[in-house]
């Protein structure tokens, strides 16, 4: 998917919490340079959002009033021209029958809260395959703790 | 030996007759087996403190307080030992009597060996405290376990405000090293604000686990049930994501005396199964109500807990308060929930029944108004002494934190508190209970002190009645006190100390002039 280039894509982050939302919407914005990084509050919300915009990649939290993010999740994976967007899966508490669905849906991943800026990034550079320096880094660092 | 007294021998308590001097002039048959000496050794004993002693009691110094007694006179409960067989202790009651024979004067000597029935009863409180402890700990446990089973809410709790306190230090981490120009500087200021409110909203959530934890099961105290119920359905929020919880106070400031923790933990307990029903069934769309009604009439407050779930199966409804009693899978559920709930409730004198539904699920817990079944005439008997002694003294005051006061200073000083904020309640409790002392509010909204004083003397209350009341209406005190119909006794002056509220009551019930 490396067609497109980072300030065309276009981001959506929905957390019942909305201090989370901004966080995360300030660290993406600052590390990327996305066209838009937007939130919504609860699955209805994101649902209107997404009506107007496409979204290439989509941050939920797994736990989300009225309905678990993986419900929300499958919905959106029913229009078929939504069938290229990405998923990271935020969670708070990773419970088991959560973590086997997320598996079965072909969703790798999962950042557990609470995370740092730096994990959060690594993320969203893997996934859509964008190379992000301090990503970078943080993988020489990784690989280099191997080595020793 | 004196043969004038043979017919002691027939008696089953040991006997033994002394002369004026305390000299053992007589024994019986029992005494000899009692004090374990053969009768020719028993003879030789002068007095009776050659044969026992006791520690807490001297025998001799109470048989001297008897020279000018007549009739009868009876040791308190003591521990007796034999001289000659420190080991042996024995409980026992000793009863003195005077007899005259031919002119002389004797005294008659009973020993009452307790021995045996102070056993049973020192097993039976043991027992009793087992069974206590054996409650205490389910209780605990039943705590444990619904902490347990919302850990994952619980973390989930944390988690969000300890995200946003990491990521906020870590804006103010890269701020740091840049330009300090006046826009950064206010996004470093918010960031710090936040991370304060995150850390104390962890706190916040932390404290409470642990006061539902650790809350002494003891202490009932005045409460407002709305409030009761308010604080279960926040505690169970972070774990309800499907129902939504509808609260009806159809009657304002229902007070009762309650446990609030254990009250607590029966409405987590009654909503949470609530809610994992409906997760059950598949149904993210419930709804729970909670009701409060107190009709005017009635006696009990009644709280309604009335959800619109797959309700309990009508050939299982009769079996669900019974201990272990459960249709959750292996692990999931102990069965111990409603059967813990109808135990706390019964502890309160209330009530909780499973009411007839063909859908959904409906409980009716009811629960005393005033709490005054322990103090009523018709229970006074199993009370035994203790009732008999004990000042009982009824507050009739609308606001609840006074109630809880005085109820502490009461304790303390070993009165009976009977505590109502309704004056009607009031009234029809005193037909039930010798009540020694009535205070009163003065102004209460629903009636004043004066109107409420009357229909109790009305009612044929003979005892004293005391306002309580502020600075503000001592006037109506000095212009009541002396009315035929009224007969006020005296006025507690808000704000009190314990000293004076305790002395104004000491000098009401002896009847001294205030």
């Amino acid at each position: 998917m490396n067609d497109k280039l980072p300030k065309d894509m276009n981001v959506l982050i929905i957390d019942d919490e909305e201090r989370i939302c901004v966080l995360i919407q300030y660290f993406i914005e600052e590390a990327f340079p996305f066209n838009s990084v937007v939130f919504a509050l609860n699955p209805q919300m994101a649902l209107q959002k997404i009506q107007n915009q496409y979204f290439d990649l989509m941050i939920v939290d797994v736990v989300l009033s009225g309905k678990t993010g993986i419900d929300f999740i499958k919905q959106v994976k029913l229009f078929p021209k939504l069938s290229k967007v990405k998923f990271l899966l935020i969670s708070g508490f990773l419970e088991q029958h959560h973590a086997q669905q997320a598996i079965e849906m072909g969703i790798k991943d999962i950042l557990v809260k609470p995370f740092s800026r730096v994990q959060l990034i690594s993320k969203v550079s893997s996934i859509l395959k964008i190379e992000h320096e301090e990503a970078i880094e943080m993988i020489n660092n990784a690989k280099g703790k191997l080595k020793s | 030996m004196n043969s004038k007294f043979l017919y002691y021998d027939q008696l089953f308590s040991p006997t033994l007759v002394l002369d004026d001097k305390f000299k053992i002039v007589y024994f019986n048959y029992q005494a000899s087996i009692f004090f374990k000496l053969p009768p020719r050794v028993l003879k030789q004993k002068e007095k009776v403190k050659e044969l026992i002693q006791s520690e807490e009691f001297s025998i001799t110094d109470w048989l001297s307080s008897f020279t000018e007694e007549q009739g009868t006179l009876l040791s308190p409960e003591i521990g007796l030992t034999l001289t000659h067989d420190q080991n042996t202790r024995y409980d026992g009651v000793l009863k003195l009597c005077t007899i005259q024979v031919d002119q002389t004067k004797f005294m008659a000597l009973f020993i009452h060996d307790l021995s045996i029935e102070k056993k049973l009863y020192n097993k039976y409180r043991e027992q009793l405290e087992e069974l206590k402890n054996s409650h205490e700990q389910v209780m605990q446990a039943d705590k444990l376990k619904t902490i347990g089973e919302l850990t994952a809410s619980i973390s989930h709790e944390i988690n969000n405000p300890l995200t946003i306190a990491i990521g906020n230090s870590e804006i103010i981490d890269v701020l740091i090293s840049s330009p300090l120009n006046s826009k950064n500087v206010s996004i470093i200021n918010s960031s710090n604000q936040v991370i304060s409110e995150s850390l104390e909203r962890i706190n916040q959530i932390i404290k409470n686990m642990m006061s539902f934890l650790h809350k002494s099961e003891e202490d009932k105290e005045f409460c407002n049930i709305e409030s009761v119920i308010n604080n279960a359905v926040e505690w169970i929020s972070p774990a309800n994501f499907n129902v939504t919880i509808e609260k009806e106070f159809v009657t304002k400031n229902c007070v009762a005396l309650v446990n609030k923790t254990k009250m607590e933990q029966v409405f987590i307990n009654l909503i949470k199964n609530s809610i994992d029903a409906f997760t059950e069934a598949k149904i993210y769309t419930g709804k729970l109500k909670l009701k409060i009604t107190q009709l005017d009439l009635e006696r009990h407050i009644i709280i309604d807990i009335i959800d619109n779930g797959p309700g309990i199966p009508t050939d299982l409804r009769e079996n669900i308060f019974t201990p272990f009693f459960t249709t959750k899978k292996s692990g999931a559920g102990t069965g111990l929930g409603l059967s813990i709930c109808s135990k706390i409730i019964e502890s309160h004198h209330g009530t909780i029944e499973l009411m007839p539904t063909t859908s959904g699920t409906h409980f009716r817990i009811q629960l005393p108004m005033i709490e005054g079944y322990t103090y009523s005439r018709n229970n006074s008997v199993f009370r035994g002494q203790a009732s008999g002694k004990q000042k009982k003294i009824l507050v009739l005051n609308n606001e609840v934190e006074i109630l809880n006061i005085l109820s502490q200073i009461f304790k303390a000083e070993n009165y009976i508190f009977i505590g109502s904020t309704d004056p009607q309640h009031a009234l029809d409790f005193l037909n039930k209970a010798d009540l020694d002392l009535i205070i009163t509010d003065y102004s209460m909204p629903k009636m004043t002190g004066d109107i409420f004083a009357q229909k109790c003397r009305e009612m044929g209350f003979l005892g004293p009645i005391m306002y309580m009341t502020s600075a503000k209406y001592i006037e109506k005190y000095n212009q009541d006190k002396d009315k035929e119909h009224l007969k006020i006794q005296g006025v507690i002056v808000q704000p009190f100390t314990k000293e004076e509220v305790l002395k104004a009551i000491k000098t009401a019930i002896t009847g001294e002039s205030a």
